[in-house]
C-alpha cells in the first residue's frame, strides 16, 4: 500500500499536488488526462483522512486554531464594513457636488487679474534719433497733459506745433482725444550706448537693404525654412569678433538669456548663481528645476563660502564632483544695480570647485573691455576656457533686436536642438540680422565711438558725484561702477531718508526730471514674478557717446533741480 | 445626421461624388442655420477672386462640400459626445518597421560608439581642448549621454532636412541654399560658390539640377515652392507692394530697437496703434503687444496665474505655454487632446476636490487651448471649451498663433470660424510672425486685465520692445487684412487661402495619403512613420524644387513622424498642381498610401 495514504497529512498532500505540478510543467512528462482526474478525485478523499487524523491525535491543536481563523476572518469582514461605510459618508452626493461647484463659481474664484489701484502713465516716443527721443505728452488722459510743467529749460524743450500738427491731422478721427503734443528731451533713458539703433545711418541703411530683399518677417521657426542666410552671417561674424567656435542666435535677447541656462541645467544639477541677478536668467534658473544656491551679489567671500558648502556636504553624502553638473550664473555687468563681476576671483573660484560657468554679457557686450567684446577683455579672460558659456543680447549696445549665445561647438549645437526659444520660436526677422551685423562691424571700425562714451561716462560720473556731494546733502549715492555706462543712483543710508518712500520718491525725481527736458529710468516699482528679481529702487542714467558735455551737464542740473523740488515738495506737504 | 458623420473615419478615402451628393443638402441646411456669419462663408462676389476670376471653379463643389462637412462635424457642434480627436491609426505592420528602424539606428550607434572607443578614432570624439572644463573626473559632462546619442547617432543623420538656410524672402517660391558636409553629416556647411566643389563633373551636376539657380551673390541656391514658411497670407509675396512703402518710412523716424522695456522707453506712437487694432480686430477692450511669441506665452501666464492656481492645458500646447506653465508655480493638469468631456471631468475634480493636500479652493482656474494645433492641423473645439469653462468658472486662454487671420471668414480666427463670441474668451493670445509677416505676440483681454499685465508681465516691464519697424509691419498688414486700405487685396488673400488650403488637402486625400487636421485649416500634415521615409521624403521634395517641412521625434510621438505642408495665399493653383504632382510621385516611391493600405 502506498505510504502516502497510510499516514496523511498535510505535507503528503501537497508533496503531491506539487510533484504533479513539476511533472507538468518541468519533466515535460505527458501527463494523461486520467492522471489529474484520478488526483483531483483522490483530494477530498485525502483530506478528508488528513484531519480526521489531526483532530484525533490533537484535538487542542485545531481547537485553537479554528478560534483564530474565526477571529481573522470576523475582524477583516467587519472593518472593510466599517471603511466602506466611511467612505459612503465621504461620497458627496450630486446635489452637494453642485453646490460646491456653484459656491466656487460665485463666490470663491478669484478675478483673473487683480485690479491696478494706479496705472503709471508710460512715455510714447514719437520720434528718436538716440542723443534725443521726442515724446508724446498727452498720451489719453487729461490728467499726464496737465501734468507738463512750462518752467523747462528752452535748449531741449522746443513743443514743435508742425509735429503736433501733423499728428492731430493723422488721428482727425479719434477726435475724444486732445491732439497729441510732442516734446523733445534728452534720452538718457534707453540702453543704445553707442548710438546704434537710432541716427547711425549705416545701420538703418543694411536695415532697409535687408528689408528689400527679404521682406519683413521671417515666416518660420529656424528649423522649417526660417534660417536666413543673413543669420547665418551674423552667427559666424559674431563668433569671429569675440573668438569662440561657433555662435547661435535667438529671436529675442531676453529667451536668449533663459534658454541657455535651461539647455544646460537640469534636474538633479547644481546652481550657484548670484542673488542680483535679472530677470531673464532669473527665469532660466527657475525653468531649469536644477537644485540652486544663492550667494550674496557681486561678493566672493560670501560665494566662496557657499562653495564651500557645497563641498562640505559633498564629503557628507560622499558625492563625487563628476556625478552633477555644476554652474555659477552671473552677469558681467549687472542690469539692476550696475555693478561689475570681479571675474579675476570668480574665475579662480570656479576651477577651484569645478564649476562651469555661465556668464551673461547682455549688458557689457559692446561697451566694457578695450574693443567692446565685453567683461571678458576687461579681465583678460578667455572665452570658451575661463567662461564656458556666454549669452548676449543684441538688444542693448548692438541696437538691434535678438540675443546670441557663444561658445564651444558642444555649446551651440546642443541647443540648436534643445534650446527652446530657438527651436519653438520664428527667427528673427533678417533686418534685424544685417543691422547686427553692420553694428559689430562697426565695432571694429569705429573704435572712436567707443572712446567717446568712455569719455562720457567719466564725464557724467565726476558730475554726478560732484553734484551728490555738494548739492543733494548726498540724499543720492552712486552705487554703480565706475567703468559701466549705466550709472545707477540709489538713496543714501542716512537718517534724513529714514521715513522716505524710495520708490515714489525716485519716480517723481524721474518725472519732474522729464518735465526738465531729462528721460530717466526709475527702477524698484516693478514687483514682477520672483521677489529676488526686482531691481532695487534707483535712478538709472544711460549715457551714450552721442551724449555732449552740454547735454550731460543739462541732465546733471535737471535731476538736481528735481531732486530739490520734489525734496521741498515732500516737507511742505 | 449624426449617424451619417460618425461613421467616418478621420481618414476618410476619397469618397464618390454620388455619395457626397446625398449628404449635402443636409450639410447645408445646417450649416446655414448654426448661426449667422459663420454659414457659408463663400460668397460669389467676383472681388473674392480679383481679376482673373475663380481658379478653381471646376472643383469647387466638391471643395465646398468637404469643407462644409468637416465644419459641420468638427467646428459647429455643440456637444461634445464625440471625441474629436483620434489619434492616428498606425497600421501594425508600419508600427513593427518603425520600432524595427529605431533598434537597428540604436544598435548601429551603440556599435560605432564602441568602435570609436576602442580605436580611439570616431568623429564625434570630443577633441582635447587643453580647458579645465575637459577633465571627466571633476566635471560632469555637459551633455546627457541619451540625448547626445539621440543627436550624434540619429539626427545627424538626416540633419541635411532641417534649418536649410533659403537665400530670399519666405514666399510663395523660396532659394533653398545648398549646403554640402565635409566630415559625413555631422555639420552641413554652405556650399557657396560652384567653384568651392571640387571637380567639373560635380558642378556639371549641380548645373543641371532643374531647379538649380544661382543667386546674385554667385551661390548655388535651389529655386523651390514654399511648403514650409508660415506665411499663410502671403504678405511675404507682395511686400514690396503692399507693406514697403510704409514699413521703410517707420524707419525715418524710429530706429530698428527701441532699446528699452515697454514701461521705459520702449513703447512709440506705432505701437499704441497696433495695440489698438488688435483690440478692435478682436473685439476686446485692449491689448498688449510684446517682442516674441514665444516670450509673450511664456511671460504672461506666469503673470496671471501662481501658487494656488490650477492651469488646465491641452496636451498637445505648444512649449511656449509649457514654458510659462511651469514658470508660474500654478498647479497644471492636462486633458486630452480636443475632448472636452475629459476637460470637463478634470475641471470638475478640480473645484470639487481643491488643492492636493490643504484641500483649500483653487483661487482661479486657467484653461490653455490654442486655435490650432500646428503639428496636427486640427483646429480648437472652442464652443465647448468655452461651453465646459462657462459653466465651471474657468477662465479661457486661447493661444491663437496659428489662426489668427489665418481662419474665419474676415480673418479674426479660431473665434470667428466656429462662431464663438471673443467676450466669452478671456485671453486672446496671438503673434504677428506667421499671417502678417511680422514677428512678436499680443495679448487681448479686458481693460483690467491688460492694465495689470503691462505691470505685472515680465515681457513688458522687463524685456526689450518690439521693433517698431515690424510694428509697422503688423499695423499695415491689419489694414490690409480688414480692408482699410481701401482694396479688396485682404479678402483676395482670406479666400485665397482658404481655397488654396482647401484644394490642396482634398487632392492629398484623393491620393490616399494619411492627411490630419480638418478642412478650411492651412496647416496639413501628412503621415510618413518610418525614420527613413522622413529623410526620404524630404530629400526627394527638395531634389524636384518642393520644400517641405518635415517632423520627427522629439516634436511628435517616436512613432508618429510626419511632413507637414502650409499653405499660403501666395500661392497660385499652378504651384499647388506642381507640388502635387511631384508628391504624387513621391508617394509611390516612399509607398505613403496609408489611407489605401496598410503597407502605403
Amino acid at each position: 500500500m502506498d505510504p502516502s495514504r497510510s499516514i496523511p497529512n498535510v505535507y503528503n498532500l501537497g508533496f503531491k499536488a506539487g510533484s504533479l505540478v513539476a511533472e507538468l510543467l518541468y519533466m515535460q512528462r505527458r501527463v494523461t488526462l486520467s492522471e489529474v482526474a484520478d488526483a483531483l478525485t483522490s483530494f477530498p478523499v485525502l483530506y478528508k483522512e488528513w484531519w480526521l487524523n489531526l483532530v484525533a491525535n490533537d484535538p487542542i491543536h485545531v481547537l485553537v486554531e479554528t478560534t483564530l481563523i474565526i477571529a481573522i476572518v470576523y475582524f477583516l469582514v467587519s472593518r472593510s464594513k466599517d471603511w466602506k461605510a466611511s467612505d459612503e459618508k465621504e461620497k458627496l452626493t450630486a446635489k452637494e457636488e453642485n453646490e460646491l461647484l456653484y459656491d466656487w463659481k460665485q463666490n470663491i474664484r478669484a478675478p483673473l487679474a487683480p485690479k491696478v489701484q494706479h496705472q503709471p502713465e508710460c512715455a510714447v516716443i514719437h520720434k528718436t534719433d538716440g542723443r534725443t527721443i521726442t515724446l508724446q505728452v498727452n498720451v489719453s488722459s487729461a490728467m499726464s497733459a496737465s501734468s507738463v510743467s512750462t518752467d523747462s529749460t528752452p535748449v531741449t524743450n522746443n513743443v514743435s506745433t508742425e509735429d503736433a500738427f501733423k499728428g492731430g491731422a493723422a488721428r482727425a478721427g479719434e477726435s475724444i482725444h486732445p491732439a497729441p503734443e510732442f516734446k523733445t528731451v534728452l534720452n538718457f533713458g534707453t540702453s543704445d550706448y553707442l548710438g546704434r539703433s537710432a541716427s547711425n545711418s549705416l545701420i538703418k541703411e543694411a536695415a532697409i537693404k535687408a528689408l528689400d530683399k527679404y521682406g519683413c518677417g521671417s515666416c518660420g521657426p529656424r528649423g522649417f525654412y526660417g534660417t536666413v542666410d543673413v543669420h547665418l552671417e551674423l552667427e559666424s561674424a559674431m563668433a569671429k569678433f569675440i573668438g569662440t567656435d561657433d555662435a547661435i542666435l535667438y529671436s529675442d535677447g531676453a529667451s536668449t538669456v533663459s534658454s541657455t541656462v535651461a539647455a544646460f541645467a537640469k534636474r538633479g544639477d547644481l546652481i550657484v548663481a548670484d542673488e542680483g541677478i535679472y530677470e531673464p536668467l532669473m527665469t532660466g534658473v527657475s525653468l531649469s528645476r536644477a537644485n540652486v544656491k544663492w550667494f550674496k551679489h557681486n561678493d566672493m567671500a560670501d560665494l566662496q563660502k557657499v562653495l564651500a558648502q557645497v563641498q562640505e556636504s559633498d564629503r557628507k553624502l560622499g558625492r563625487k564632483l563628476n556625478d552633477q553638473r555644476r554652474f555659477l550664473v552671473v552677469e558681467g555687468l549687472y542690469k539692476n544695480t550696475g555693478k561689475i563681476v570681479p571675474l579675476d576671483d570668480l574665475i579662480k573660484l570656479k576651477e577651484k570647485y569645478c564649476f562651469r560657468l555661465i556668464l551673461d554679457e547682455s549688458n557689457s557686450f559692446g561697451v566694457l573691455g578695450k574693443t567692446g567684446r565685453g567683461v571678458t577683455e576687461l579681465f583678460g579672460k578667455q572665452l570658451m576656457r575661463d567662461v564656458e558659456i556666454t549669452t548676449i543680447s543684441l538688444e542693448n549696445a548692438v541696437g538691434s533686436i535678438g540675443g546670441v549665445t557663444v561658445g564651444s561647438e558642444e555649446v551651440v549645437d546642443h541647443q540648436r536642438l534643445s534650446g527652446s526659444g530657438y527651436c519653438f520660436s520664428a527667427s528673427s526677422p533678417p533686418f534685424t540680422a544685417t543691422a547686427a551685423i553692420k553694428s559689430i562691424e562697426l565695432l571694429a571700425e569705429q573704435p572712436e565711438t567707443l572712446k567717446q562714451l568712455r569719455e562720457n561716462q567719466l564725464y557724467l560720473r565726476s558730475k554726478l558725484l560732484n553734484l551728490c556731494q555738494h548739492k543733494l546733502e548726498e540724499v543720492l549715492v552712486i552705487t554703480s561702477d565706475e567703468r559701466s555706462p549705466m550709472v545707477i543712483l540709489q538713496v543714501a543710508d542716512i537718517p534724513e531718508t529714514k521715513n522716505l518712500d524710495e520708490i515714489a520718491f525716485l519716480s517723481e525725481v524721474v518725472k519732474e526730471s522729464l518735465n526738465r527736458g531729462v528721460a530717466f529710468v526709475a527702477t524698484g516699482h516693478q514687483s514682477v514674478g520672483l521677489v529676488r528679481t526686482a531691481p532695487p529702487p534707483a535712478i538709472r542714467i544711460c549715457v551714450s557717446c552721442l551724449h555732449t558735455k552740454e547735454d550731460i551737464d543739462h541732465a546733471v542740473t535737471a535731476l538736481g533741480e528735481s531732486v530739490d523740488f520734489v525734496l521741498n515738495r515732500m516737507h511742505d506737504s | 445626421m449624426t449617424r451619417i458623420l460618425r461613421g467616418k473615419s478621420r481618414f476618410r478615402k476619397p469618397d464618390p461624388e454620388d455619395d457626397l451628393t446625398v449628404e449635402t443638402d443636409m450639410l447645408e441646411a445646417e450649416v446655414s442655420s448654426t448661426s449667422s456669419g459663420t454659414g457659408s462663408q463663400f460668397d460669389d462676389d467676383a472681388t473674392a477672386y480679383g481679376s482673373s476670376g475663380d481658379p478653381y471653379a471646376d472643383v469647387r463643389d466638391r471643395m465646398e462640400t468637404l469643407a462644409a462637412r468637416d465644419k459641420a462635424q468638427f467646428a459647429l457642434r455643440s456637444s461634445d459626445s464625440e471625441h474629436l480627436h483620434t489619434e492616428p491609426q498606425i497600421p501594425l505592420f508600419i508600427a513593427y518597421t518603425v520600432y524595427m528602424s529605431y533598434a537597428v539606428l540604436i544598435i548601429i550607434g551603440h556599435i560605432r560608439d564602441f568602435l570609436a572607443l576602442v580605436f580611439k578614432n570616431g568623429r564625434y570624439i570630443r577633441k582635447e581642448t587643453g580647458f579645465p572644463s575637459d577633465d571627466r573626473d571633476s566635471f560632469a559632462p555637459l551633455l546627457k549621454s541619451w540625448e547626445h546619442f539621440y543627436t550624434r547617432r540619429l539626427y545627424t543623420r538626416v540633419q541635411d532636412c532641417f534649418n536649410r538656410p533659403i537665400a530670399s524672402n519666405p514666399g510663395a517660391h523660396i532659394d533653398v541654399v545648398e549646403r554640402c558636409s565635409y566630415d559625413q553629416q555631422k555639420s552641413m556647411k554652405v556650399l557657396g560658390s560652384l567653384d568651392n566643389l571640387d571637380n567639373d563633373a560635380q558642378r556639371q551636376e549641380y548645373r543641371q539640377g532643374e531647379y538649380f539657380v544661382e543667386s546674385e551673390n554667385g551661390s548655388a541656391v535651389r529655386r523651390c515652392v514654399n511648403l514650409g514658411s508660415y506665411n499663410y497670407l502671403g504678405f511675404a509675396d507682395d511686400w514690396q507692394v503692399s507693406c514697403a512703402k510704409e514699413v521703410k518710412a517707420s524707419l525715418d523716424d524710429l530706429a530698428v530697437s527701441t532699446s528699452s522695456c515697454r514701461n521705459e522707453y520702449g513703447t512709440s506712437s506705432i505701437h499704441r496703434q497696433v495695440e489698438k487694432t488688435v483690440a478692435r480686430f478682436l473685439g476686446k477692450e485692449d491689448a498688449l503687444v510684446l517682442n516674441m511669441g514665444f516670450n509673450t506665452n511664456a511671460t504672461t501666464i506666469p503673470a496671471l496665474v501662481g501658487r494656488g492656481d490650477l492651469i488646465i492645458s491641452d496636451e498637445l500646447n505648444h512649449t511656449s505655454i509649457v514654458n510659462g506653465a511651469r514658470a508660474s508655480g500654478a498647479a497644471i493638469r492636462i486633458f486630452r487632446h480636443n475632448d472636452t468631456s475629459n476637460l470637463e471631468v478634470i475641471l470638475r475634480d478640480a473645484i470639487i476636490k481643491g488643492r492636493p493636500r490643504t484641500r483649500r479652493p483653487w483661487n482661479k482656474i486657467l484653461v490653455v487651448v490654442e486655435g490650432i494645433y500646428s503639428m496636427e492641423g486640427e483646429y480648437c473645439d472652442l464652443r465647448n471649451v468655452v461651453r465646459v469653462c462657462k459653466k465651471y468658472g474657468a477662465y479661457v486662454y486661447l493661444d491663437e498663433a496659428h489662426s489668427i487671420g489665418a481662419m474665419g471668414p474676415t480673418g479674426r480666427g479660431c473665434a470667428e470660424y466656429t462662431g464663438v463670441d471673443t467676450a466669452d474668451i478671456d485671453i486672446m493670445m496671438g503673434t504677428f510672425t506667421k499671417s502678417f509677416g511680422g514677428m512678436g505676440g499680443y495679448i487681448a483681454a479686458s481693460k483690467e486685465t491688460i492694465a495689470f499685465l503691462r505691470q505685472r508681465c515680465a515681457g513688458s516691464v522687463y524685456h526689450n520692445s518690439l521693433s517698431p519697424v515690424v510694428c509697422q509691419q503688423v499695423l499695415t498688414s491689419f489694414k490690409v487684412i480688414m480692408g482699410e486700405d481701401g482694396t479688396t487685396i485682404g479678402k483676395q488673400k482670406l479666400q485665397a487661402l482658404r481655397d488654396n488650403s482647401n484644394y490642396c488637402r482634398m487632392r492629398l486625400q484623393e491620393m490616399g495619403l494619411q492627411v490630419l487636421g480638418h478642412y478650411d485649416s492651412p496647416i496639413m500634415p501628412v503621415m510618413l512613420y518610418n525614420p527613413c521615409k522622413i529623410s526620404a521624403f524630404s530629400r526627394e521634395c527638395l531634389k524636384r524644387g518642393v520644400a517641405v517641412v518635415v517632423v520627427g521625434f522629439p516634436a511628435v510621438p517616436i512613432l508618429m513622424s510626419r511632413a507637414r505642408f502650409c499653405i499660403s495665399a501666395g500661392h497660385t493653383r499652378e504651384d499647388l498642381d506642381r507640388a502635387l504632382k511631384e508628391i504624387d510621385e513621391i508617394a509611390d516611391i516612399c509607398n505613403l498610401r496609408y489611407a489605401r493600405s496598410m503597407f502605403g
